[in-house]
């Protein structure tokens, strides 16, 4: 009686869900598989490596200082003779964790900043934002290099001061995205449905945002090694006994006027390396997840 | 019909922006619904339509917007409302069907969670009454294979099938007001007149009031009891459907109609479709 069968019938046609859609994307991306394969290489070795080398990273060996890049040695040794590839191996958990979880930090502050100044009344959005110009207009190398300082350093303190130092693209993001969806019907359905403001930010806006944040969240993680290394190499960093890529990297300079390249090229090579792959599959992930520049595959 | 109305508004006016450049987008509109009375209101884009639905839902921008005059609700100003109050009356009391049924829904949670929520939300049921409730609503709507529906998301459904979803959320809370703003908009001519034929019968057999909000003289021509005729903020004209579709008075209202030549012709052309695809 209700003509149930004069409705157009779409359902599978497109079963598949938004993700495994944005995964067959990403895997059909090319650049971002690249990336995503270094990077997976890059983790595998870092965790597998040390158990299979015959060598520690911190074990010194007189008898091989500075030997160069050879079968037995496969980056050569530093100055105390120790082996360069246990060093970096052992400096790419280093580095690539405290990438992690400064990001990690930056972006829980980042959507908390960002959903508290989406969701208020203006006036309390526009007092956060132009706190956040004025955070924005200090240069973030001056000041983790003066907050590093003061104190000793630990590998907490350094973790903590890169994630205090790059939560303001996610936080500026977040608000974007949340005023923007806060404009959407399904918003405004799911407060005629009776959702509370803290369940319209979790249930509704956050996991909404959750593609472009994604984007930002893995440039971020590639900015954080980037800005580890050169606070390592400053010797504001993680402390000298720990061999992170910046310290490696720091060290081996004064080792590079005897002629010992390798001390510096290979921790510079990982570093271009890992952050090159992270930028592809954050490209990719961009790629993918703006319509606008969806690539057609 | 019961005189006592169920919603009242009175001299509403909203503006947006201030200073130089304030826009009025309603002007001391005013009109009432009474229980189980169907009303119209008609007008093209930026007449302030669905300013006036958002208004008495409350949904206006705070920021930007700016009220007066006055909307009661079961002798309740709605302008007085707390958040808690506004949470116990939208969606219970009065529902809401919105323009696009697709983008009503979150796009990352499925149908049957979003309904069982908000039924869990208003009428206090627990997890498996709610899904009851839901299967029931859904096949109410005549929503085919609703057990399969509730795990769907919005996107997988076809427009159709997404108002018919949308319209069983709203009904399954049993409020005694629906506003519907372009219900219609974005379904194709067979799908349009199915919605509009349906929601004629469960608004009959429910007995709730409606307020359809449309551009669409032929949809409110069947839906609506009462017509109000809005241009730039005001209302031109107002009275039964019939009459104003038959002998409009004021000239924007005559080229609004006559903007619709054939429109016994074109209804009925739609109907005998119909019939011939429910055949």
């Amino acid at each position: 009686m209700d003509g149930i069968n004069t409705l157009p019938m779409q359902l599978g046609s497109h079963d598949k869900s938004e993700t495994q859609r944005l995964l067959r994307a990403f895997i059909r991306h090319r650049m971002a598989k690249m990336g995503l394969l270094g990077l997976l290489f890059i983790m595998t070795v870092a965790l597998l490596g040390p158990l299979v080398l015959p060598y520690s990273a911190d074990e010194p060996n007189l008898s091989v200082i500075y030997a160069a890049p050879s079968m037995s040695h496969l980056a050569g040794t530093d100055q105390l003779g120790r082996d360069l590839l246990a060093r970096l191996l052992e400096g790419a958990q280093v580095s690539l964790s405290v990438a992690l979880v400064a990001t990690l930090i930056a972006t829980v502050l980042g959507c908390f900043y960002g959903l508290l100044a989406g969701m208020g009344p203006i006036w309390f959005d526009r007092t956060l934002m132009q706190i956040l110009d004025a955070i924005l207009s200090i240069p973030v190398l001056l000041l983790v290099i003066v907050s590093q300082a003061f104190g000793e350093s630990s590998l907490l303190k350094v973790i903590a001061v890169i994630g205090l130092a790059s939560w303001m693209g996610t936080a500026r993001l977040m608000r974007t995205e949340c005023r923007r969806l806060m404009e959407t019907e399904f918003v405004a359905a799911a407060i005629v449905g009776g959702a509370s403001r803290l369940r319209l930010a979790l249930i509704h806006v956050l996991p909404n945002a959750a593609a472009p944040l994604l984007v930002v969240v893995t440039v971020g993680v590639g900015q954080a090694v980037l800005i580890e290394s050169t606070l390592s190499f400053l010797n504001l960093g993680v402390p000298s006994t720990l061999p992170s890529w910046g310290n490696l990297l720091g060290n081996g300079m004064s080792s590079m006027l005897s002629g010992a390249w390798w001390v510096v090229v290979f921790p510079g090579l990982m570093i271009v390396l890992t952050v090159l792959s992270i930028n592809l599959v954050g490209d990719g992930l961009r790629d993918i997840v703006d319509p606008k520049r969806r690539v057609s595959v | 019909m019961s005189e006592v109305p169920l919603l009242s508004v009175d001299k509403l006016s909203v503006s947006y922006g201030s200073g130089n450049e304030r826009v009025d987008a309603v002007c001391e509109v005013s009109f009432a619904v009474r229980p189980g009375e169907v009303i119209g209101l008609v007008g093209e884009s930026g007449s302030g339509k669905s300013t006036v639905a958002q208004s008495i839902l409350g949904l206006l921008d705070q920021n930007t917007a700016t009220t007066s005059g006055s909307i009661h609700f079961t002798n309740d100003n709605v302008f007085s409302y707390d958040s808690r109050r506004w949470n116990a009356v939208r969606g219970r009391r009065i529902g809401m069907i919105f323009q696009s049924p697709v983008s009503s829904f979150n796009p990352i949670t499925t149908i049957g969670e979003q309904m069982i929520e908000a039924l869990r939300w208003h009428r206090d049921l627990n997890k498996t009454q709610a899904k009851e409730a839901t299967l029931q609503a859904l096949k109410e709507v005549g929503m085919p294979r609703p057990t399969e529906v509730i795990h769907n998301y919005a996107f997988e459904l076809s427009g159709g099938m997404c108002q018919r979803a949308a319209l069983a959320m709203t009904l399954s809370l049993e409020p005694s007001l629906i506003l519907a703003d372009e219900p219609t908009a974005s379904l194709d001519v067979v799908a349009q007149a199915e919605l509009v034929r349906w929601l004629t019968l469960i608004q009959k057999k429910r007995g709730f009031a409606m307020l359809v909000i449309s551009h669409d003289l032929n949809l409110i021509a069947r839906l609506a009891d009462h017509l109000l005729v809005m241009y730039q903020g005001e209302v031109l004209e107002r009275g039964s459907a019939k009459s104003i579709l038959t002998h409009p008075q004021h000239t924007y209202t005559q080229a609004l109609v006559n903007a619709v030549p054939r429109l016994t012709q074109s209804v009925t052309a739609i109907q005998s479709h119909e019939e011939e695809a429910v055949l």
